[in-house]
């Protein structure tokens, strides 16, 4: 029944607020980034108002993201995690059925991205960390960045321009090579 | 409600009419889900292009499926993203961009 739907395979860029995320998913993606919005309920840790009053609040959060069309029955989404952590339960969503993700890290701002590689690890969800060239210069060495943020030595920590195709393109290839070894290890280990 | 799970955000979905079809009382949001899935659109596609939140979209979409008027590749039970198969054609269409 499925024969016209195309397979659909979604890659997620998580990482701080304005570390580029929306720029690395539009310098790849075939279309203008789309953002899309998501109700939540969030449940109210106010003290004020204690009363009869529902404590659960719906919020709205937008979320951007680009599709690169990789054949006639294949697709890629690049979805953007929402900017600020205390969405980061939403990611649960995002993250489900994801190939992996990219944490995006801006070297000024490096504990930014702390809860991003947490949730990846946590999950044991294949990822990247990209530290973002901005203005083309870097800081910080990806050595330095792979001990602050003391990463597992399988997950790949590589520069990359946010605005560079070719540096996304490698990065997303970084990924899905780690993807598919750990996706054949799964497969052996059957 | 729909008789599916949870559509994910990725999932594509494919009319199965031609907006000619749908009755003069379809909705405006009916009408335009049909018009854009003339080819496979994904849920948080058809989300940004209506404006509308994706929840409501899962739910039009939902009776859509149910009405038998589009089809959407079901992801969540899938687990294509740890198809070796999928993935070996992914990596070679990102090395081909």
């Amino acid at each position: 029944m499925d024969s016209e739907l195309p397979v659909s395979m979604k890659i997620v860029v998580a990482g701080g607020y304005a570390v580029g995320k929306t720029t690395l998913v539009g310098t790849i993606s075939e279309i203008e980034p789309l953002t899309t919005e998501a109700d939540i309920t969030v449940e109210s840790l106010g003290i004020d108002n204690p009363g009869p009053v529902s404590t659960k609040t719906g919020t709205t959060v937008a979320m951007d993201f680009g599709r690169i069309t990789l054949g006639p029955d294949m697709v890629l989404y690049l979805f953007g995690t929402p900017g600020q952590d205390r969405f980061l339960f939403l990611w649960d969503e995002l993250v489900r059925g994801a190939v992996g993700g990219i944490v995006l890290v801006d070297t000024r701002r490096i504990e930014d991205c702390f809860p991003a590689v947490d949730y990846f690890e946590h999950l044991g969800i294949p990822f990247v960390v990209a530290v973002n060239l901005f203005h083309g210069v870097y800081r910080h060495h990806p050595r330095e960045v792979r001990e602050a943020l003391s990463v597992p030595a399988n997950v790949p920590v590589v520069l990359c321009d946010a605005r560079n195709r070719l540096h996304v393109k490698e990065t997303l290839v970084l990924l899905v090579e780690g993807a598919l070894r750990r996706a054949q290890m799964a497969g052996a280990a059957t | 409600m729909s008789s599916l799970g949870p559509l994910a955000l990725h999932a594509p979905v494919l009319a199965l009419i031609g907006p000619e079809v749908l009755r003069r009382t379809a909705t405006p949001e009916d009408r335009r889900i049909i018009e854009l899935c003339q080819t496979p659109t994904s849920i948080a596609e058809l989300s940004a292009r209506l404006g509308t939140p994706v929840g409501v979209v899962r739910v039009l979409v939902g009776d859509l499926v149910d009405a038998r008027m589009v089809q959407v590749r079901e992801m969540e039970d899938r687990s294509e993203h740890r198809d070796v198969r999928l993935l070996e054609r992914l990596l070679e269409g990102i090395r081909g961009l």
